[in-house]
């Protein structure tokens, strides 16, 4: 028989593509080539292997509880959101006059701060526990306080990124609100969490998101130099899992002062901050906010 | 229905991107935006997996597209990196000394080095077991271009596995099989 099944045919018969008929008129044709069997066989092969070892792959059942419960709470949201539009509206508006009153209140209290504080700093919130670490660099070795150096690196990564990408900030990925953050950050991290004001130090607000830092279930808070676009703070905020072994209230230095990018951490029982910074001093001076705003 | 299928979604993000904290991620984006979708999506023969995997690809590429310019920035700031991590990888069996019962542990590797697009066809076939159509449907492909992929992608498995073809495939063109 010369030529009676093309290459592409041969290799859907291998895949189980071809239709009852014609798979067994190629059947009957490699009943007589032993050398197409083994070709058959060696791509049925590669795929049962393949299959085998890459079904393996770990799952998460963490992640999946936390999207049972996305589910669930969506189911309830669906309820409200089938109301009529105009209630939609009214919330809306509702929303905008809130948001204005609290703008304006912000913005008298500010006004009223720096008539009655000229030229004072803020004050820090609170004492900040006396560093744990002594080590100017990077921790030396992994499984440092339940850190490891790739840890750091990564963090460092990830500030160095985001802090360059301007752009990186406008995206419905990294909200310039806080209030905005992606529902699976808000999840653990809460609805009630205010962005502290760091402006006392030269830093502000620039935007807040979910970030795959190390470990997953991150919230990527950055903050800007108001006269230096290329300096910055990042705050990344996890639910505490363990994955640290200090102890709650602990400030743990992971790269020192002279570290081109340092990194503090602490925690409370529920979460995780890992702080990094382009300058040591500012570094600690931004913990002091963050330490009592969000970790209280 | 969506959470039955947890398991695949979560494996095949994971063999697309490498690394659990990506594929966390991805598949929490993709089964975000299912949720958001849902009351467009209608249950068919295919069934809901076909609907989902399409969500979690898109969501994958669209994180590439995203990674593409992070690594752009990332290659200016290199050197001000302390170090970088070092990747290990596994060895491949070589050549002539290697049979089916010893390259399982390689294929992981060998298929994560495969081109993005070959690597995405060949896991939703070989590892979800999907048909050419269905993959077509999921990645938003023609079919022939399926059948092109796959076999590249075999062709470089079957290379980098170092599995002797001294009676396959190009033996086989003399003996009644069109090119």
């Amino acid at each position: 028989m010369k030529n009676p099944v093309s290459r592409q045919e041969l290799i859907a018969f291998a895949d189980g593509e071809l239709s009852g008929s014609r798979a067994r008129e190629i059947r009957t044709f490699l009943a007589g080539e032993p050398l197409l069997r083994a070709e058959v066989q060696q791509l049925r092969e590669l795929r049962a292997r393949a299959a085998e070892a890459l079904r393996t792959a770990p799952s998460n059942p963490q992640l999946r509880r936390r999207i049972e419960a996305m589910f669930d709470q969506a189911e309830t949201t669906g309820q409200i959101s089938s109301r009529p539009l105009f209630t939609i509206r009214r919330l809306a508006v509702a929303a905008v006059v809130l948001i204005s009153i609290a703008a304006g209140l912000m913005f008298w209290l500010r006004q009223s701060r720096e008539v009655t504080e000229p030229m004072m700093a803020k004050k820090p919130m609170g004492e900040l526990p006396t560093p744990v670490s002594g080590d100017d660099n990077l921790l030396p070795e992994p499984g440092s306080k339940g850190v490891t150096r790739n840890v750091v690196l990564a963090a460092t990564r990830k500030h160095l990124i985001c802090e360059r990408m301007a752009d990186h900030f406008y995206d419905r990925r990294f909200p310039r609100e806080i209030a905005n953050v992606p529902k699976v950050a808000a999840v653990y991290l809460g609805a009630d969490v205010a962005t502290p004001d760091l402006s006392s130090i030269g830093l502000e607000f620039s935007g807040a998101g979910g970030c795959s830092f190390p470990g997953g279930k991150t919230l990527h808070v950055l903050y800007r130099s108001k006269t230096l676009s290329t300096r910055c703070v990042s705050l990344f905020v996890q639910p505490f899992e363990h994955q640290v072994s200090f102890d709650a209230g602990a400030l743990v230095v992971l790269a020192g002062p002279t570290a081109a990018h340092p990194m503090l951490s602490w925690r409370s029982d529920r979460l995780v901050y890992f702080l990094i910074g382009d300058d040591f001093a500012e570094t600690r001076g931004a913990a002091e906010f963050f330490g009592q705003r969000l970790g209280g | 229905m969506a959470l039955a299928q947890f398991d695949s979604m979560y494996r095949l993000a994971h063999h697309l991107t490498g690394n659990a904290v990506d594929a966390d991620d991805v598949v929490q984006e993709a089964y975000l935006r299912a949720l958001r979708a849902e009351e467009r999506f209608e249950l068919g023969s295919a069934g809901i997996r076909p609907w989902l995997f399409r969500i979690l690809a898109n969501v994958y590429r669209n994180r590439r597209r995203d990674n593409a310019v992070e690594q752009a920035v990332l290659a200016n700031i290199h050197d001000e990196m302390v170090e970088q991590p070092s990747d290990t990888g596994a060895s491949i069996v070589p050549f002539g000394e290697m049979n089916w019962e010893h390259v399982d542990g390689a294929i992981g590797q060998a298929v994560r080095s495969l081109p993005d697009g070959l690597r995405q066809c060949f896991l939703l076939f070989a590892m979800e077991d999907m048909k050419y159509r269905e993959i077509a449907h999921v990645l938003e492909i023609p079919i022939g271009t399926v059948m092109s992929r796959l076999s590249r992608a075999r062709r470089q498995l079957l290379k980098q596995l170092a599995v002797a073809q001294p009676a396959g495939l190009g033996a086989t063109r003399n003996r009644g099989v069109q090119p």
